[in-house]
Formats: structure tokens, sequence, C-alpha cells
């Protein structure tokens, strides 16, 4: 019972930066997400030119 | 001991994983970044004679290095640098006794959108502002409180922050903001470091200045520039969370996150626990300049997309020549990263002894390990180089032949397709600025315009804006004062054959066709170094002079204790 609030804290910090980090990863480290981030606004013809970026 | 060594860890463990994939042989090309295996260093490097001086003196300074350094080496170097410096001037910053408090800082100010936006945009020259800052700050405390050295150590921040235009000014308004004030000698101290600051800034302020371009920016620039709302939440939360670079190709994933947002509100919650520590132990009214400087660079970011603000900033960019440096507002949050990263882990402090009085030690640790863990859990795709977005590849041997050609016979190339950046397929269809003025020991001409989302923003180089006409309307090349016509094999608008008219081959290789205008005879004008070289040297005897002055200051005692001391006296 003494290491109760210990315990509680790490319970809850786990289930936050696991929330976090899960949601964080299932967005980021998708191989289409990437590959669409780095191609984005440039899978147009190749006669127009290559676009520094898109919003 | 343990309190110098475990910032130096967590500094080199965050290296190790955000950087990777540079273990790899290779270059990164990305964007705005490109390493040469062998930088040259020309006059045109040093003073673009036609375009903005963006890349002033960065450009001189990695060409100068890399007299001594390979390519490879050189961006390694800096990159690993960037992220080492930014961790431990964050966890040396933060005004505490705690070595966790200082690791929440490492990471707080380390491991932030903005760093990895910038990073994937390339921008490494604004990051070594980054990563001076904390340094800056420090000094400019120390500068106060008139511990020795601590003016020679802020203009060294200033002189790494200078590395850029925006990174000069930056460092040159936190200076202004945190030096001044009622301390002894203050006056000195201010004129001294700011006259510095000037001087060291004077590269890119003196090629603005004798540029042939007006200097004024296309207004379009503003809203293709504007920072970007990366989830649900805005484009103001995600400033506030230190992220929204406008280009979604240069921004984690990770950012679109719908828990984002919750986490940016929580991180600002603990960050406000901290500001009453952070006043109660810097002296005097210190924090309170941080706080200033922070929410001004905070608010400059965020005037593109507030009310009114893009009409404001559109007239300033066509109107004031130089003013285009502040279209792309997200830049400007530096200073706001940093106070959030010094506040944050005091505010994480500051709940940790809560914890520990409330409940017990034990606790207290938890708390803290959880701010440590916060910035990575939010955003982990920054490890392993943005989740393998930092890819080394190889230069092809095409571009070492071509250098060497025009090397062999010196003139003025034109580079197509004729547009600021190329993706091509041998940079794993990557979009990079085009290399060959990096590359090629030559005058390079290539066309400024950017294209932003289907939408154009025109470029200020009166040169390019004429040779794009040229290739409009077909007309051939040949014609123009150009020596080269370097067809890179790359997606982008292909040259008309009329356009290439009266060319001869000199190399056919599978990356890139070299051709050689025979009719093309040296124009009689003179290249040289003229008032932007004067700058350059200027700045560069500044460095030398505040680098000597250390040297000096710390010889001075030794000599003196040498005289005192009767135990080291003539035989003894």
């Amino acid at each position: 019972m003494k290491n109760l609030p210990a315990f509680v804290a790490v319970g809850v910090l786990g289930v936050v930066l696991g929330l976090l980090l899960s949601v964080g990863l299932a967005n980021g480290l998708g191989t289409s997400a990437q590959d669409a981030a780095d191609k984005a606004g440039n899978s147009s013809t190749v006669d127009q030119p290559i676009e520094y970026g898109a919003r | 001991m343990r309190e110098r060594l475990v910032p130096h860890g967590v500094a080199a463990v965050v290296t190790a994983v955000v950087l990777a994939p540079l273990a790899l042989p290779g270059y990164v090309l990305r964007y705005d970044m490109v390493f040469v295996p062998r930088p040259t260093l020309s006059w045109e490097a040093i003073a673009p004679v036609t375009a903005l001086p963006r890349a002033v003196p960065q450009d001189a300074v990695v060409a100068l290095l890399g007299q001594a350094l390979p390519g490879w080496a050189l961006q390694r170097l800096v990159l690993v640098a960037i992220v080492w410096f930014a961790a431990l001037g964050a966890a040396r910053l933060v005004p505490t006794d705690r070595t966790g408090v200082r690791v929440v800082a490492a990471l707080g100010y380390a491991w932030t959108p903005y760093l990895a936006e910038r990073l994937l945009i390339g921008q490494w020259g604004l990051l070594v502002a980054y990563a001076a800052f904390p340094w800056l700050v420090r000094a400019a405390l120390e500068v106060r409180t008139g511990r020795p050295g601590a003016a020679r150590r802020l203009l060294l921040a200033v002189a790494a922050s200078a590395i850029t235009p925006t990174g000069g000014v930056l460092a040159l308004v936190a200076a202004g903001i945190l030096v001044p004030g009622r301390y002894p000698r203050a006056g000195r101290s201010t004129a001294l470091v700011l006259g510095s600051a000037v001087l060291l800034n004077a590269p890119w302020l003196v090629a603005g200045a004798v540029s042939t371009g007006t200097g004024r920016s296309d207004p379009a620039g503003v809203e293709a520039f504007a920072a970007r709302a990366e989830n649900w939440a805005g484009p103001l939360v995600s400033l506030a969370g230190t992220g929204g670079i406008w280009n979604a190709q240069a921004t984690p994933a990770s950012r679109a996150s719908v828990l984002v947002p919750v986490a940016t509100v929580l991180l600002l919650a603990v960050a406000g626990c901290g500001v009453p520590l952070l006043r109660r132990r810097w002296p005097g009214a210190f924090a309170v300049r941080l706080g200033v400087l922070a929410g001004g660079s905070w608010l400059a970011a965020a005037v593109g997309v507030l009310p009114g603000g893009a009409a404001a900033l559109g007239w300033l960019v066509a109107s004031v020549p130089g003013a285009g440096l502040v279209r792309d507002g997200q830049k400007l949050l530096l200073p706001y990263a940093l106070a959030l990263a010094v506040a944050g882990a005091l505010g994480a402090e500051r709940l940790a002894d809560r914890a520990v009085a409330r409940f017990d030690a034990v606790t207290g640790r938890v708390v803290l390990a959880g701010a440590v863990l916060l910035p990575v859990a939010v955003l982990p795709d920054l490890a392993f180089g943005a989740a393998g977005r930092l890819r080394p590849v190889q230069w092809p041997a095409d571009w070492a032949t071509v250098a060497r050609l025009t090397a062999a016979r010196p003139g003025p190339v034109i580079s197509l397709p004729f547009q600021e950046y190329q993706r091509p397929a041998w940079n794993r269809d990557v979009v990079v600025i085009d290399p060959a003025p990096r590359y090629l020991a030559v005058p390079v001409l290539v066309d400024d315009t950017l294209w932003v989302g289907g939408r154009a923003v025109a470029g200020e180089d009166p040169r390019a804006a004429r040779v794009r006409m040229l290739i409009a309307d077909g007309r051939p090349l040949a014609a123009e004062d150009v020596r080269w016509v370097l067809v890179q094999h790359v997606p982008g608008p292909a040259p008309r054959a009329s356009a290439l008219a009266g060319l001869r081959i000199v190399h056919a290789g599978p990356d890139l066709t070299l051709y050689e205008n025979p009719v093309w005879s040296p124009s009689p004008t003179a290249t040289g170094p003229g008032p932007v070289g004067l700058a350059h040297l200027l700045a560069g005897a500044v460095m030398i002079g505040i680098v000597l002055s250390g040297t000096a200051r710390r010889r001075r005692p030794v000599i003196a204790s040498r005289h005192a001391s009767p135990a080291e006296g003539e035989g003894g």
C-alpha cells in the first residue's frame, strides 16, 4: 500500500504516453504515409515544374 | 560530475537516435540541404550577384570548411553538432540543481516539431541558430551578472547563428532584448555586443544591399509560406506546439494525430507551472525579457494567419527590400521553443516536488520520467532520421564528370529543367534544391520561381526571369551569355530542341547531359570580392578577435600566477 501512489502515477503515465505514442506511431510509421508525405504535390506529369512543397 | 556527464549522455543518445541513418555512407539530400563531395570556394558562393542572399554566408562557410573536410563528413559533423548542442544547451540553461530536470529540458528542446520540420526541409543553417540559442541566452544572463568572458561566449553564439540571415536577425533581436538593462557596465557591454553582432551579420546585409535585384518579394509567398494547420486544432495551436511549418511534405506524419493538440495544451500547462520558478531563479527581470522575446516570436510566426495579418505582411514583403525573410513565419518560433522547453522543465520540477510532498519520492521521479518521455511520445517519428526520411544516397558519377569538364573550361552554366528544385530518381524521388550551383565550381543559373501547391511564387533574380522567357519562347540558349547548358534527366519541363540549337554535346551520361556553347567568349565583366567580400573579411576578423580574446583571457591568469607563486619562481 505504501507504494500505491507511485503505482497509480506509473499507470496513468503509461496510459497517457502509450496512447500518444500509439496514435503517433500509427500516423507516422505507415509506409504509405511517408511516401505520400515525400511525394505529395509532386505526382504531376513530368512537364510541370517540381514543387517546393504543398500545403 | 554526474550533473555534467548526464546531459552529455542524453545529448549523445538523442543525437544517435535522431540521426541513426547517417551511419550509412552517402549524403542526405533533401529540399534546402545539399552537401557535395568537395565544395568549391567561388565568388558566386560568397556573393550571389542577382539573387537575395538567402545562403550567405552559409555557402561560403561550407566551402571554406570543405577545403579541410570531405562533404559527407562535414554534413555529419554539422547535423550531429546541431542536435547535440541543442540538447546540451537547454540542459545547461535551465536554472535547477536537479539532473532529472536538466534531462527534461534537453528532450524538450532537442525533440521538438520545430527541429523535426526544419530538418525535413533541410534548413540546417537555421538549426545551427536553434542549437546556438540556449548558449546565447545563457551568455546574455552571464553578461548581466558580470561573469568573465560572457560577452565573448555570447558573440560566439551570435556568430554561429548568423550563418543564415534569419538566424542572424533572431540572434541580433535576442541580444537587443536580453543584454541592455541596469547593471554594472551595462552601456559598454550592450554597445560591444550589439556593435559586434551587427558586424557579424555584415556579409548577408551587404550582399543584400549590393544585389542587382530589387530585394522585394512576391506577396503571393505570404499565403504560400504561412503557418499551416497540422491537425483539427488549426495553425495557432500547431505553432503553440512549435510545429506548423507551411510544407506538408516536411511535416512528420504524427503531427496529424488527433491527440497532438491535447498534448500541446498539457505542455503549455506544465510550462505555465514553471514560469514562477523561472522568475524566482533568474535575476532581475531576465525571465520577463525572455518571455517577451518568446511571445513576440510566436506572434511574428502567427501574423500570416491572423486576421489582416496576411495583407499587412504582403504589403511589407512587396515594399520593403529584404522583408521576404519573414514570410515563412514558423521559422521565427525559435525563441518560443526554447522558452517552452525551459519553463516546461521547471514546471515538471514543481509538479514532481508536489508529488513528493503529497505522496513519496518515487512518485515524484515518475512525474519527471513522464515529462522526459512526453516529447518522444508525441513525436515518435523523429526517431531514426524522421522514420527513415533522412536517408543518405550516393552522388551519381555523372556529377563528378560534369564538375571536372566545367572546371577545366570555366564559364557560366544554365541548369535545366529550369526550376529551383529537382526530384532525381537517384535521390529516391526526394525533392532537393538544384545541386548544380553547389557542385560545380562555376556560376550556375537556376530558376528561382517557387511552386507551392500548384501556385507560382515569383523569384527575385532578374537574370533568371530573362532566361525563363527565352526558354518559354523556344529561343536558342546559345544567344545567352552562357558557356554550358546542363540538362538533368529528372522530371520537369523538358527543354525544346530549338532552345538547345547550336550547342555541342560534351558529355552524355545516364543522369546528366552537358552541352557547350561554341560561340561563347568570356565577357570583360570582372568578378571579385567587392564590398561583399570585404564584409566577409570584416565578419571573419571579428570572429578571430572573439576567439583570440578568449585565448588571451585564459592565458593571463596563468602568467600572473607564475609571477605570484613563490613555488614556481626561479629555482622553485
